[in-house]
């Protein structure tokens, strides 16, 4: 169901479906370990003795098969990654966009990542950050890296109070407190939030990035999408990966993001590709846990028939059914005696 | 409606009468009783009793909105959650400690007893100190008497168990005290409630 309207979705905005194998060699992960999320690799060796590793990443097979010239590519694929003990298939669906990339194919992709939340829930949130923001403007702030990278993960936790602490402690200034806990406090409708940040005194690269935000806004609203887009550089911390505007997705029946994604312009270039890139992953599997489409029945209607049924009658009354688009379980007497607990259809015929 | 994750003990009802003189009482849960979940729809909110180490995973997983709970705890199981308001309540240490005549002798692997192996874990590799991690689940003082451990990792109150078994702090690795959890889809859908509650807690501290 969701894959279908995503299918459809990532069609209409021009994007062309990427089918690669379930495996790639083991030293192509090896070499880009720093773009994986992940070190554990299900591996096996080939039949002529090279090393092959299951695919733990969709992005990176996509780059490597992608020519330096504009690509828009989507998948629908499953990745093997590690969760706790235990490997575990993941089911994803994503865009990647590749080559030329500006503001206006940085807001396209934006605001496909907003329709397709949209297409899983009406209600649903995109928050926007960017992956530097932070860490630039602790370097304009002069903080020290120890005392940075503390910061950084008091941000992903919106942790105010950790903060005071440190200023309580000395190890930044009260001006640098004030500005910190202004930025992370900011979780509001993006173009509300570029206002409120505009007013503070910033550096010059941190107000270039601000800029940079307000006029993929600006495209953004064109699309329809900003009513749901929201500012919180809470997601900024420790992102490598990323390199410019990242974004997550959420909808309120799913406790944890569902969608993921931004600029990643490193990773082409390591490939040595003059090109930049933007995309985005959602997790299927966790709308499929959490978003249920309970079903009253199993089957339109379940055909018991005996041993003296006319079989040439039965396969016509089942075609009828199938014909007005009803699903049909057609089971012998003997056997239906026996699952009826376990077949639940609206109607049951017994001939 | 905000579902609120309390740890059950002495912290979880202190937080709840903090929650109660904020505005959100619930009078069914004063009573003495052995149910689990509690409802005030006046005021907007459900309160439910679960185990403290696992009111992280509540909230995490978005059972409950919001939730309070200890650093400690927060520090060594991580959940993915913000961490939206100290509390200031339920201080206390993180500590090493040992036998009073204890000296480390830095050629050998120190043999660390605790209930929390990560927070020991992340400590001694901070220093660049070699260690065997033993994990108890309780009575941890008792590991260095009988020559299980070299030293403890352990929350220090008071002391005073400490100093009735001859044991001696030698160093804090870090302040402990109650903080106030939010899952971070709730924060954005029910942005205003969480809000309203961490406020009424951040004035109730003060």
């Amino acid at each position: 169901m969701t894959e279908n309207k995503l299918k459809e979705l990532f069609e209409l905005y021009g994007f062309r479906k990427f089918k690669m194998s379930r495996f790639e060699t083991y030293d192509f992960y090896s070499e880009n370990r720093s773009f994986l999320k992940t070190s554990n690799l299900i591996t096996f060796t080939d039949l002529d003795g090279r090393l092959m590793a299951m695919k733990p990443d969709i992005t990176l097979s996509i780059m490597r098969n992608a020519g330096s010239e504009d690509e828009k590519v989507y998948y629908m694929d499953t990745v093997y990654r590690a969760s706790g003990s235990h490997f575990r298939e993941v089911a994803q669906a994503g865009v990647e966009r590749i080559g030329y990339i500006d503001d206006y194919a940085e807001a396209e992709v934006i605001a496909l990542a907003a329709k397709a939340l949209q297409s899983i829930s009406e209600d649903y949130s995109l928050r926007i950050s960017d992956s530097d923001f932070v860490s630039t403007l602790l370097e304009e702030l002069k903080t020290d890296e120890a005392t940075q990278k503390e910061i950084l993960s008091l941000f992903s936790r919106k942790n105010c109070d950790g903060i005071k602490k440190l200023q309580e402690e000395n190890r930044i200034d009260e001006k640098t407190y004030s500005v910190l806990v202004d930025v992370l406090g900011i979780y509001m409708p993006l173009k509300q939030g570029i206002e409120k940040i505009r007013e503070k005194a910033f550096g010059e690269k941190t107000k270039k990035t601000i800029e940079h935000l307000s006029s993929v806004c600006e495209i953004l609203d064109s699309f329809k999408v900003l009513d749901r887009v929201y500012l919180d550089f809470s997601m900024a911390a420790g992102m490598s990966y990323y390199s410019g505007v990242i974004f997550r997705g959420a909808v309120p029946s799913i406790p944890m993001n569902i969608l993921s994604g931004g600029r990643y312009d490193t990773l082409p270039r390591k490939m040595g590709k003059q090109s930049g890139a933007i995309g985005f992953a959602i997790d299927l599997d966790l709308i499929d846990s959490y978003i249920k489409t309970e079903k009253e029945y199993d089957y339109d209607a379940v055909i018991v028939y005996t041993n003296k049924t006319d079989k040439k009658e039965l396969a016509k009354l089942q075609t009828d059914f199938v014909e007005k688009g009803k699903s049909v379980f057609c089971i012998c007497e003997g056997s239906y005696e026996k699952t009826k607990e376990r077949i639940i259809a609206k109607e049951t015929i017994c001939l | 409606m905000l579902n609120v994750a309390l740890p059950k003990g002495r912290l979880g009802e202190k937080v709840y009468e903090m929650l109660s003189e904020s505005g959100y009482p619930c009078p069914e849960m004063e009573k003495d009783s052995r149910k689990l979940t509690f409802e005030n729809s006046e005021c907007g909110v459900s309160y439910f009793w679960v185990k403290p180490s696992d009111v992280g995973i509540y909230v995490e997983r978005g059972s409950a909105d919001v939730g309070v709970l200890g650093k400690d705890i927060l520090f060594e199981y991580m959940p993915d959650v913000y961490e939206l308001v100290d509390l200031g309540i339920g201080k206390c240490k993180m500590c090493v400690a040992s036998k009073k005549d204890f000296r480390d002798n830095t050629e050998k692997t120190l043999r660390v007893a605790t209930k929390f192996p990560k927070i020991a874990t992340e400590y001694y590799s901070g220093i660049d100190r070699d260690i065997d991690v033993i994990k108890l689940n309780g009575s941890i003082e008792i590991a260095p008497l009988l020559g299980l451990s070299d030293v403890i990792v352990d929350i220090v109150e008071t002391g005073k168990t400490l100093k009735e078994n001859n044991l001696e702090v030698i160093k804090n690795i870090m302040d402990i005290s109650a903080r106030f959890i939010c899952n971070k889809v709730s924060y954005q859908f029910k942005n205003d409630e969480v809000i309203k509650m961490a406020d009424a807690l951040k004035r109730d501290r003060l």
